[in-house]
């Protein structure tokens, strides 16, 4: 492959003391194998166009992008505590709650993180952590602590139950349903004022890597999206590199403020396409790329047990949002309410509902595992000996033993050599039976996940969508409740039900025929009846779907 | 005789290190796995994230320093054995004694034993800590396997002075400071001990000069001191005609006048030069090269490198400073230096024989850095009682703490945080100065005067011994000074990479920040390369202000390199 090698880029020079610098060899046997599964097409680099690398690797790229958004979020704030207190009026509430939150999903399911490029949550803060609106400066602002291991270790799922946080806050205060612009200013400025504090805390996006309420719902859902991002173009390069300036920084850009490293990237999880390690790579190896829909969710050779918990916990989100419309909740909710004596929505029911949905599928997913299981199988070992390359295979824990032969220079060393090596068990790492099948198969289900949530945020756009017009005119002293704008839909109540249902059924497809492809290669291998692995993986999106679209039909006679 | 033992860490216990790898942070780059000096890191392919082996890490945090995400945790001892310490000697009789005082190892086996804590970094920051890019653990393993020929070669690779750097340079803020035992907190290699065991133990190979990638170059270098040695010596091995100008009659610079021989002993110090004429190169001493003059070198020289030093010697503007009897350190040094080589009193403190009597003469030294020090302890060999006095506070005075000890131990008496308000005299001699306290709160802010508690000293000399400065006229010679230019090719990156920059200030290298000194040092050097489009070139304490031996040498070296690359 050749590589695109842009004249403007600032070439390593030779390293001043290169005499004494006896590296070890980086481990590479395996790796192309490990990276093929996940990798996309070569020829599916954006940035391989000199127009849209130009654009990237402006410094003002994600700046541009960031501002126009930041406009309007402090106008949210602004108009909310200023402004009419009729939501569907109200810029702020209209563009929200009609508007920006379907939005999001659309981008989320299209491309992955296009959201966390212009957000003007994180974009605000960022800019004072690095006090500059888009140089590459040195400035650091805070005290750029590094998240502590302990909470680190459980990933996503910070964000997921700040996700939970905000949304039992927004149902409590009714901030969304028709919108409240008190409240929902009072949000926006609570989660850019978060932000500024995590920010000004902790070193690069640590809010946005763990904290923030969004990241784990767009970080999952964004799996389905065709944008892998920025993944870097030929892996042997990175390995030679010496300096990593992607993750570093480098001179025309900051280190990855995500935490991702271009290198070994297996999805777009946590890429925020903020392109700040293609403009810091001085051997211009990176390239920005589109893959299939679906990719992200099926081909990881690594699958993380924050995301396969994060999406049971989701889905447990969104099917209590469903239900609590309906008559049988709202039973017993009262019941509920008169036992713990806590008024809608009551955090017991909330978080017992969520926990309990999530422990049901992980109650599907155990007895599935110990109906076809095979019980020869280690599974400490099974996870690393994955039948993702077969030649992988063969070289996969490497012994520190095998490695130190290559420099035989340290005098004096006298050490034994130990009994091997394995990562520390945490949460993060630990393997088990259960999560052999359990992280495929939630893995599976992000697409109909994805589309519950869209379906959910549908009604509010149909209904409320054209308000914006009026609510624009409001702000100029036009628009007003009986505008014809204001009281228009899209579309019936009926209809609206009919587009969620077919949202469902495309989601519950998608999943299934991911749950399909991922069984097959993460599955058959450790189950004893392959086959029926793979029909209960394909049952399960199968079954969630019915369960997603049987309860709109529900919600809409509730109504 | 006294041992002095540097600060050593804690002792190793029975107990290993323990690696946490943060399984979500870790992006599997294998920086650490590429930098483990013991191979205690691997890959695990599975879920591409580094692995470690506890029962081979030695706890030297490299790894940690190393990794981009902060991905990687090591808590536990430094498997390291005891620092093996050289020897301080401390004379019997001082006055009139020119002898050696610090000693190199005195066996073999003290500095096997030394050699055997040395990891052999894979990407060694003592080396980046060194100014002149010393490949440490290449001769450490060379002196490790017996094979002092081979250390010597290697050191020889980069370096000229070795056996003058093992003795003058400040290891704990260069090489040792950066090494990796010093930023993990403990106590580093003894670099400057091994490489002083090997230039004193192993025969000094004559200098290679013939044609080369220099032949038919000619260049004239000012100034004969460490970066006119290193310009010289890189350039007449290149096979250059090189002609140095030196304004005294002996060439060595400060080699010659600015150091003592009780630090560095005269043979080691005449070496370089003795070396240097015998492969050819051509000095005019006793020849001032005025700023006027150096327009005329360019013309008829290829090249012209500035290497003259900043000699100026800083005076404190104090109320009776024109007495007679207030001297500045250039002076003291040289004529007490003369003095005791040809064994007669020194002419500064016959002056006030006269008034004193057989009393014998007491010496203010106004500073207390290394300078001072040498000064003192000079005059200490000449019979004189000695103060030091500084306005800095003792925490952050720029001074060998060795070397403070030592002139202690000497019987210097060192007082910081007091300052000279006044001197007073009789018949324009001095006879008496004025002290006043001085407060300083941190590294950052000067001290001030508090004016509080006055005291009166009786003295018969004052030297002046606070630093220097490059000489007023030359800085408009080069009138691009390259220090002011920016260095867009400095790879700061390596030094990043490396980890020597998230070293922080160790306890080792008195808490000063190593990496970023290293970092500094290497700007330093790096402009010494750029030079003027006029082929002016401008290297070694002339470019940067007073530094090191090592630091001007090697800027000396670069600016060679610069010029043969022209
Ligand atoms: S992407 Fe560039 S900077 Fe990053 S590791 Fe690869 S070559 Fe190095
Ligand atoms: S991988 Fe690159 S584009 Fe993605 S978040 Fe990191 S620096 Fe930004
Ligand atoms: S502390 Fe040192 S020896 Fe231990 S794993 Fe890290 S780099 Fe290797
Ligand atoms: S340097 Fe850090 S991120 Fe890279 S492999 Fe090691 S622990 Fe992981
Ligand atoms: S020259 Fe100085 S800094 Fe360099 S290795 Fe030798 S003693 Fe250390
Ligand atoms: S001297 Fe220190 S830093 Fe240098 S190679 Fe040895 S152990 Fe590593």
């Amino acid at each position: 492959m050749t590589l695109l090698k842009d004249p403007g880029l600032s070439k390593p020079e030779t390293d001043p003391v290169a005499v004494a610098i006896r590296l070890r060899p980086p481990v590479r046997s395996g790796v192309t194998e490990r990276f093929a599964p996940s990798d996309p097409p070569k020829g599916w680099d954006l940035a391989a166009h000199p127009r849209v690398a130009r654009i990237l690797r402006s410094r003002k790229f994600q700046f541009a992008l960031i501002l126009p958004n930041q406009i309007i979020f402090w106008l949210v704030i602004g108009l909310g505590l200023l402004g009419t207190v009729v939501p569907g009026l109200n810029f702020g509430t209209a563009i929200t709650w009609y508007i920006w939150f379907c939005l999001v999903f659309v981008m989320m399911v299209a491309v992955g993180r296009a959201w966390c490029v212009m957000c003007p949550f994180g974009g605000f803060a960022e800019w004072i952590q690095r006090r500059t609106f888009w140089q590459r400066t040195q400035r650091r602002f805070g005290l750029g602590r590094k998240l502590p291991e302990p909470i680190a270790r459980y990933g996503f799922l910070l964000s997921v139950g700040a996700f939970l946080l905000l949304t039992w806050i927004e149902e409590y205060f009714n901030i969304a349903g028709p919108g409240n612009p008190w409240a929902t200013s009072f949000m926006v400025l609570g989660i850019v004022g978060s932000a500024l504090v995590f920010f000004l805390v902790f070193e690069r996006r640590t809010f946005c890597r763990y904290v923030c309420p969004l990241t784990a719902l767009i970080g999952t859902v964004g799996a389905m999206g065709s944008v892998a991002g920025f993944r870097t173009r030929d892996r042997q390069v990175c390995l030679d590199c010496k300096t990593k300036d992607c993750m570093r920084g480098g001179v025309n850009g900051y280190g990855c403020p995500w935490y991702t490293w271009p290198g070994s990237a297996d999805s777009n999880l946590t890429c925020g396409l903020c392109s700040e390690c293609f403009k810091g790579c001085p051997e211009g190896n990176i390239g920005l790329y589109v893959q299939k829909p679906l990719t992200s969710v099926i081909a990881p050779t690594r699958r993380r047990a924050d995301v396969a918990w994060a999406v049971a916990l989701l889905w447990g989100l969104v099917l209590y949002q469903q239900f609590n419309a309906t008559n049988v909740f709202a039973t017993l909710d009262g019941w509920l309410n008169r036992v713990t004596g806590l008024a809608y929505p009551n955090p017991v029911d909330y978080i017992g509902f969520i926990a309990l949905i999530a422990l049901v599928m992980a109650g599907i997913v155990k007895a599935a595992e110990r109906g076809l299981s095979r019980r020869d199988l280690d599974p400490a070992l099974a996870v690393r000996l994955a039948p993702y390359p077969a030649p992988a295979a063969t070289h996969l824990v490497t012994s520190g033993l095998a490695l130190s032969s290559g420099l035989a220079l340290s005098p004096g060393l006298a050490l034994s050599s130990g009994p091997g090596t394995r990562p520390s068990v945490n949460f993060m790492s630990r393997t088990s039976r259960f999560r052999m099948y359990f992280l495929p198969l939630m893995y599976g289900l992000i697409p109909v996940v994805g589309a519950d949530y869209f379906a959910r945020q549908l009604p509010k756009f149909l209904q409320h969508a054209s308000r914006i017009v009026p609510a624009i005119g409001h702000l100029f002293g036009s628009g007003s409740t009986s505008s014809a704008l204001y009281n228009t839909r899209l579309m019936s109540d009926p209809g609206i039900v009919m587009v969620q249902v077919a949202v469902i059924a495309l989601g519950m497809f998608a999943s299934m025929w991911a749950s399909w492809k991922i069984s097959g290669r993460d599955l058959t291998w450790i189950s004893r009846r392959p086959l029926a692995a793979r029909a209960v993986a394909v049952a399960l999106p199968l079954a969630c779907g019915l369960v997603a679209a049987v309860l709109y039909v529900i919600m809409h006679a509730a109504d | 005789m006294t041992l002095l033992q540097p600060t050593v860490g804690p002792t190793p216990i029975a107990r290993t290190p323990h690696v946490t790898v943060l399984t979500d942070r870790c992006a599997g780059c294998q920086e650490c796995v590429i930098r483990c000096p013991t191979g205690a890191l691997t890959m695990d392919l599975g879920a591409w994230v580094a692995v470690a082996d506890d029962n081979r890490c030695v706890g030297c945090r490299q790894c940690v320093r190393t990794c981009p995400f902060s991905a990687i945790e090591v808590d536990g001892p430094l498997v390291v054995a005891p620092r093996e310490a050289a020897a301080y000697h401390q004379v019997a009789e001082l006055a009139g004694n020119l002898e050696e005082t610090r000693q190199g190892f005195p066996t073999w086996t003290a500095v096997l034993a030394e050699t055997e804590r040395c990891l052999a970094c894979p990407d060694p920051t003592c080396v980046r800590g060194c100014p002149v890019h010393n490949d440490i653990p290449s001769f450490i393993a060379a002196v490790h396997r017996g094979d002092l020929d081979e250390a010597h070669r290697v050191l020889r690779l980069t370096s000229f002075l070795p056996d003058i750097c093992s003795r003058v340079c400040d290891q704990a803020l260069q090489c040792e400071g950066a090494c990796t035992w010093s930023l993990a907190g403990g106590a580093p290699v003894a670099i400057g001990a091994i490489e002083r065991f090997i230039t004193d133990n192993a025969p000094v190979p004559a200098l290679q000069a013939g044609p080369g990638r220099g032949s038919g170059l000619s260049v004239a270098v000012v100034g004969s001191g460490p970066a006119g040695i290193g310009a010289a010596f890189e350039l007449v091995r290149a096979g250059a005609e090189v002609t140095v100008f030196e304004k005294d009659v002996r060439p060595g610079g400060l080699l010659r006048w600015g150091i003592p021989s009780f630090t560095l002993p005269r043979q080691v110090a005449e070496r370089p030069w003795g070396q240097l004429r015998a492969a050819g190169v051509r000095l005019v001493s006793g020849h001032e090269v005025t700023p006027e003059r150096v327009e005329e070198l360019r013309s008829s020289y290829d090249a012209v490198i500035l290497a003259h030093g900043a000699g100026q010697a800083l005076r404190l503007p104090v109320e009776g400073g024109d007495l007679g009897g207030v001297v500045d350190a250039t002076e003291f040094l040289n004529q007490a230096r003369t003095a005791l080589i040809q064994s007669r009193p020194c002419s500064l403190l016959a002056q006030s024989e006269e008034r004193r009597g057989s009393r014998p003469a007491t010496v203010l030294v106004l500073g207390a850095g290394n300078t001072a020090m040498d000064v003192a302890r000079l005059a200490r060999r000449l019979g004189a009682g000695v103060i030091c006095v500084d306005w800095m506070d003792r925490r952050f005075a720029p001074v060998r703490p060795d070397e403070l000890e030592e002139a202690g131990h000497e019987g210097v008496d060192i007082r910081f945080g007091r300052t000279l308000t006044r001197l007073e005299g009789d018949a324009g001699q001095v006879e008496r100065a004025v002290l006043s306290t001085t407060r300083q709160v941190s590294a950052a802010k000067l001290p001030e005067v508090t004016g509080a508690e006055v005291t009166r000293e009786n003295v018969d000399l004052v030297v002046m011994a606070m630093g220097y400065r490059i000489e007023a006229a030359f800085p408009g010679v080069a009138p691009d000074k390259p220090i002011t230019r920016r260095v867009p090719e400095l790879v700061d990156r390596r030094f990043q990479a490396s980890g020597l920059l998230a070293g922080g200030s160790p306890a080792f290298a008195r808490h000063r920040p190593v990496g970023e000194l290293s970092l500094t040092r290497e700007i330093g050097r790096m402009s010494a390369g750029l030079g003027t489009a006029d082929r002016v070139f401008v290297a070694g304490d002339a470019l940067v202000g007073p530094s090191t031996v090592v630091e001007a040498m090697a800027q000396g070296r670069r600016a060679a390199e610069a010029v043969l690359d022209r």
